[in-house]
């Protein structure tokens, strides 16, 4: 219903624009009239969104940092595993052109209801993303490609995440042959005394 | 005070601030603002790769979305040719060239390639930095946004000033005080004046530093999470930052301490919480480009200073 209410919102914003661009060429009336309801609906339809925090985008509700912060921290972490067991940590540019921002939320929302089928895919295509990115940064290639017309002046994302694989030894030495997605808790006072109080939950591994 | 009285009132309040005079330079400006903030987006991603994705990432994706963004996954070529073109609109509205329609495509095209990117996960790519390109780029498409700073030999010379460059450049700045003014709204409808308090923004640095995946600065946020006085200031520095700087759009004087203010705010929040706003760039649609880059000039002989309504 979101969606439907969104796309009308955006639909409505393109036709009040069409009427001012109508009436430039005087096929409909004095222009000042036009331009008028155009900054009324763009009025009306970006707070309506804003005030309402129903998002409607382009007609964002721009939620940041709002509502209290929980005193429960919970995330996915998505490890690869090489030949001998071993969990190893994956650069966040290895997902390219996925985003770690999206990425995370939606294994930890979507991923586990998923028929074992759709995870086996999912988890086949992120230990590819991720072997390929190990083999590229062990070359000394880097890891990932978004920087590839910007170099260090690309957008970041969102949040800003570390660079494992970028010091000299940080990428692992063994080829990734499974991938394991855990769910990790902690209370954040907790953690804040004592880093490694982290809950931490086996959630899918391939391959089985 | 009769109601005709107020509404002729309030009608004469929104000529005087919709329709007052506004310069052709700083429209421009905004044009090329608008325009290098989406293509340095743009050219920071792989958005069409995204189309490719696997299936089962798509499995949960609602008909009424694709449809929305006329997002189809599995369609990658088709995609590039499209951010192809985006690309081509963007910078010929940065350089003035047919620029209301390049506006206008480029603002259609990103319409379609923005929640392409996080499609799978949520339709709404506000954290992005193209939302308000593609208000702003559609809204200046309606404008004489290219009478000055284009390209040599592409279109008239139209006049300096007038209300039909005041508009426009309004809405955009509008548009961009927003998110402060919505991000405001939304912590005092969801916590109060509760959520400036010391254990509130505590809990929030711990949230945005503890995670080792997610923070790229920790020592700052920790360390000022540990001081209550200063989660205080923060919180108070936050909120007021949020919903203050709307008087950005008023007052020119307020303008030339918020924009800078602005700017420290998301420096402050890189380094203590590793957010970073993409859309920051864009407070540059602010700054009166007119008297810093024209000092000591004078509108060239047969162009108007003003135009009528």
């Amino acid at each position: 219903m979101l969606n439907v209410l969104g796309g009308l919102c955006f639909l409505g914003f393109l036709v009040a624009a069409l009427l001012v661009w109508l009436s430039e060429r005087s096929a409909l009336g004095p222009r000042r009239r036009f331009v008028n309801v155009f900054l009324l609906y763009a009025t009306f339809a970006s707070f309506g969104a804003g005030l309402s925090q129903k998002d409607a985008w382009p007609f964002a509700k721009w939620p940041m940092a709002g509502g209290r912060a929980d005193a429960l921290g919970s995330t996915i972490r998505i490890v690869a595993v090489d030949a001998e067991g071993a969990d190893h940590g994956i650069d966040y540019r290895a997902w390219q052109p996925l985003a770690f921002d999206e990425l995370v939320p939606w294994m930890h929302r979507t991923f586990p209801r998923l028929p074992r089928a759709a995870q086996d895919q999912v988890a086949a295509h992120l230990l590819e993303k991720a072997a390929a990115a190990r083999r590229q940064a062990e070359a000394g290639h880097g890891v990932g490609y978004l920087g590839r017309f910007l170099g260090p002046l690309a957008a970041p994302e969102f949040d800003l995440h570390p660079r494992l694989w970028s010091g000299p030894g940080s990428v692992p030495p063994r080829p990734f042959v499974a991938l394991r997605v855990y769910r990790e808790t902690w209370n954040q006072e907790e953690r804040r005394r004592d880093p490694s109080r982290v809950a931490r939950q086996l959630l899918y591994e391939s391959p089985r | 005070m009769t109601l005709s009285d107020g509404l002729a009132r309030a009608r004469a309040a929104w000529d005087r601030f919709w329709f007052g005079p506004g310069t052709a330079r700083n429209l421009a400006a905004a044009r090329i603002v608008l325009a290098a903030q989406a293509l340095w987006i743009l050219l920071s991603r792989d958005i069409p790769a995204l189309s490719a994705l696997p299936a089962a990432f798509w499995a949960e994706v609602p008909g009424s979305a694709r449809w929305r963004f006329l997002v189809f996954e599995g369609r990658p070529g088709l995609e590039a040719a499209l951010q192809a073109i985006a690309l081509v609109a963007l910078v010929a509205a940065l350089l003035g060239v047919a620029a209301r329609a390049s506006c206008l495509l480029a603002a259609l095209l990103l319409y379609h390639l923005a929640p392409l990117e996080t499609l799978f996960f949520t339709p709404s790519p506000w954290a992005k930095g193209l939302t308000l390109p593609v208000l702003g780029l559609l809204t200046l498409s309606l404008s004489p946004c290219a009478d000055a700073l284009r390209a040599r030999g592409h279109g008239k010379a139209g006049p300096v000033s007038g209300p039909d460059h005041g508009w426009p450049l309004r809405l955009v700045q509008l548009f961009v005080c927003q998110p402060y003014l919505f991000s405001g709204i939304a912590k005092l409808k969801a916590a109060g004046l509760g959520w400036a308090s010391p254990e509130n923004m505590r809990a929030w640095l711990l949230l945005a530093n503890l995670d080792d995946q997610l923070a790229a600065f920790r020592a700052p946020g920790l360390w000022l999470a540990d001081r209550p006085v200063l989660c205080l200031a923060m919180g108070v520095a936050a909120l007021a930052m949020d919903l203050g700087f709307i008087v950005a759009l008023f007052s020119r004087r307020a303008r030339r301490v918020l924009v800078p203010a602005a700017v420290l705010f998301h420096a402050a929040i890189l380094v203590t919480q590793n957010y970073a706003f993409l859309s920051a760039p864009l407070l540059l649609v602010f700054v009166d480009w007119g008297p810093r880059v024209s000092r000591g000039r004078t509108p060239p002989a047969g162009v108007p200073s003003t135009m009528p309504a």
